[in-house]
């Protein structure tokens, strides 16, 4: 059974939006959670898969990653 | 009564975060020095917690990046966000990152201004010797 989790950085260190099991989710929630990562992405954040130390970045939702959202980012 | 389990606190969270992400040999140099390296086409950064990312060109500090997250966020998080964009996109880094070049350890106009005082120090005691 493989456990996948749709994570964000926030003020709390990282918060877990979504945790699915990829065999078993029903393709409505998958569906939810995509809307989700979706959201995010509009809001200018940076996906990344970080499934097994691969720290990609993505674009669209990947439901057997692992996904880390970055906020946007600015100079400081 | 049980005994309750210490919360874990938003650094130790985003500490945990950066190290699932670090590869092994950045870990390690995290674990013991709290900064680590990583090696780019553009430059070598040394990504820091509570200071302004260092960029080295030919062993060299070059300047200095300063790159925040657009959400208040613990230290750690901007760590691992900068070396996940640095990995994946090294141009988007120094897009967005307000980059300070470094000064140079000897600035060439005070080098310039002590030869000069010297040379017309060196000639007022020539004319009074002569």
């Amino acid at each position: 059974m493989t456990v996948r989790k749709l994570r964000m950085m926030c003020a709390a260190g990282d918060e877990t939006l979504a945790e699915w099991e990829t065999e078993t989710i029903s393709p409505q929630r998958l569906a939810e959670i995509e809307v989700e990562f979706q959201s995010k992405m509009r809001q200018g954040y940076f996906a990344v898969n970080i499934t097994d130390g691969r720290n990609t970045f993505i674009s669209k939702f990947d439901s057997k990653a692992d996904i880390l959202l970055i906020p946007a980012v600015r100079g400081g | 009564m049980g005994v309750q389990p210490e919360p874990v606190t938003p650094e130790a969270k985003s500490k945990q975060l950066l190290c699932e992400i670090l590869p092994l040999r950045a870990l390690q140099e995290f674990l013991e020095k709290d900064y680590f390296h990583h090696v780019g086409k553009l430059g070598t950064y040394r990504i820091c917690r509570n200071s302004q990312t260092e960029i080295y060109r030919k062993g060299r500090r070059a300047a200095a990046g300063c790159l925040q997250l657009s959400v208040f966020a613990p230290s750690y998080d901007r760590m691992a966000a900068e070396y996940l964009i640095l990995s994946n996109n090294e141009q988007l880094y120094w897009n967005k990152a307000n980059i300070f070049p470094a000064r140079r350890a000897i600035d060439f106009r005070i080098v310039a201004a002590a030869a000069l005082d010297f040379v017309l120090l060196l000639n007022l005691a020539l004319a009074r010797w002569w």
